[in-house]
């Protein structure tokens, strides 16, 4: 009953949308057009997971209010950021303004990550 | 220039990925470890599969993805170190006390129908009971394996990949009702935050608190309850005095709230509330006035009160709610719900140990060494 059980299936979670995210950032650089809609519809779905309300999902459940309280801006701001976005990209390609916020949610993923990683190791 | 260094480490945990991957013994020392064996060894081509991706894809190398780059590479040198400390470690010792408690575990786990693979036991944890998810690798402390009344935690332990393993659907249902549950505490603090703002209370203050406990319900606390209520459905009584057990000997405050820092644990009172409330729901009325009684009496001997906060952190309500939550989903995921009439090796053990305990004290340890005599030689034939 050690916190370790804990952290490292919080860690395992919050893994699987960082690294699909970031991948699908990379590939949406891509100048094969087939690439890059492969890669903004994936997004699209990611964000919807992340802002779907009464999900059944646990792990989109965590990573949603995480993302939530890393603003300052306050309640429900980063549920409608990834809604505004999954709407953007259901119809187009992403503008640099709009993939920077894109960067914005991978860099709060990655952070909780590497705080669950510290916790596991018992860093903190 | 940044992709000059990059390379450079990137190379560098590839070679060490390879090493580690010799250090694996073959054949496993024990038929037991056969499974980590193959866990270790796939995750390690998975982290050198990803490496050659971050070393060679041409997408992934242009300098305007150095962010996600590092990001990757950090993630997976994290995961490299990770398994070097944890499985392969384990992998690299064994004993017969290994032995039998992955014996142990594996009845467990058939007893009770438990819907994944038992993970593979190391006596290697440095702390108390834990479990690596990523890895299906449970470590208990050295000399757990020669005493009964601490292993009900194993079946806090199995809990947690029931939680966190992705695209299972023999967990859909457990999963469902996690999320569920979860959903209704986001309701819970959303009435919480629209009942503050009406308030002419210290606005700012009870935000900050509800802000703090919503984080810990739903990142931490939800899924500690869930494991204790999986451990006290499956197995009984047994897992409500090993916390009684674990709250007299090694905890602080079983009802402090902490506001200033995130709490990876529910108080133990909200935790021993929940089991009871179990106990109340699967038929066990007896245990669960005699478990209470001894429950109050060491709160009053402790002294401790709940502080002011703990009701609005930990409402009755809520708890009875992760209750019915869980074993809704224990139900449906097909496991099996201890009952007074339950009749499995394990099972029963774990649960007359607690019983020869208090009925007994001065007569337990001849009794426990007799019983784990016997059990080590129906479980490990071969080793005794």
């Amino acid at each position: 009953m050690s916190d370790t059980g804990l952290y490292g299936s919080i860690y395992q979670q919050l893994r699987h949308y960082a690294d699909k995210l970031d991948r699908a950032l990379v590939r949406i650089r891509s100048t094969d057009t087939k690439i890059t809609e492969a890669a903004r519809k994936e997004i699209a779905l990611l964000l919807r997971e992340l802002c779907q309300k009464d999900t059944s999902d646990p792990s989109a459940q965590l990573v949603s209010l995480l993302l939530k309280q890393q603003t300052t801006s306050g309640y429900g701001k980063d549920a409608s950021i990834c809604e505004s976005l999954a709407d953007i990209l259901d119809k187009r390609m992403p503008n640099q303004s709009e993939i920077s916020k894109l960067q914005d949610i991978a860099t709060a993923i990655d952070r909780e990550c590497s705080d669950a990683m510290a916790r596991l190791r018992g860093r903190t | 220039m940044i992709n000059t260094y990059l390379d450079g480490a990137i190379k560098l945990a590839r070679q060490r990925a390879k090493v580690l991957k010799g250090k694996i013994p073959n054949p496993a020392p024990i038929a037991e470890f056969a499974a980590l064996q193959r866990i270790c060894e796939q995750r390690i081509d998975d982290i050198i599969n990803l490496l050659d991706y971050l070393s060679n894809d041409p997408l992934i190398r242009n300098e305007d993805a150095a962010n996600e780059r590092i990001r990757l590479m950090r993630r997976t040198f994290d995961d490299l170190s990770q398994l070097e400390a944890t499985g392969i470690a384990a992998l690299n010792r064994n004993n017969e006390d290994d032995a039998f408690m992955n014996k142990l575990v594996f009845t467990i786990h058939r007893e009770i129908n438990y819907p994944l693979a038992p993970p593979t036991v190391t006596c290697l944890s440095q702390q108390y009971f834990l479990i690596y998810p990523a890895i299906s690798l449970l470590a208990v402390p050295l000399a757990e394996s020669d005493f009964l009344l601490h292993l009900p935690d194993l079946y806090h332990e199995l809990a947690h990949p029931l939680i966190s393993t992705r695209d299972n659907p023999k967990l859909e249902s457990f999963q469902t009702q996690f999320a569920a549950f979860q959903n209704r505490l986001l309701d819970h603090f959303q009435t919480q935050r629209a009942t503050n703002i009406r308030s002419t209370g210290p606005k700012d203050y009870i935000g900050y608190v509800i802000g703090i406990l919503e984080r810990n319900w739903i990142e931490f606390w939800a899924a500690e309850l869930f494991c204790d209520l999986f451990a006290a459905y499956s197995l009984g009584p047994a897992y409500g005095w090993t916390h009684f057990h674990l709250t007299a000997t090694r905890k602080a405050d079983p009802c402090e709230i902490r506001t200033d820092r995130l709490m990876s644990h529910p108080p133990d009172q909200a935790r021993m509330d929940t089991i009871l409330i179990a106990y109340n729901l699967t038929g066990f009325h007896t245990e669960k006035t005699e478990i209470g009684q001894r429950w109050n009496e060491l709160i009053d001997t402790l002294g401790v009160k709940p502080p002011s906060l703990y009701q609005r952190a930990c409402p009755q309500y809520i708890l009875e709610m992760a209750a019915t939550h869980a074993l809704e989903g224990v139900k449906k995921m097909g496991c099996k719900i201890a009952r007074n009439d339950t009749r499995d090796e394990i099972n029963n053990l774990l649960n007359a140990a607690w019983k020869q305990f208090w009925h007994a004290p001065s007569q337990y340890l001849e009794w426990e060494k007799n019983q784990l005599r016997q059990t080590k030689r129906n479980l490990v034939p071969n080793e005794t």
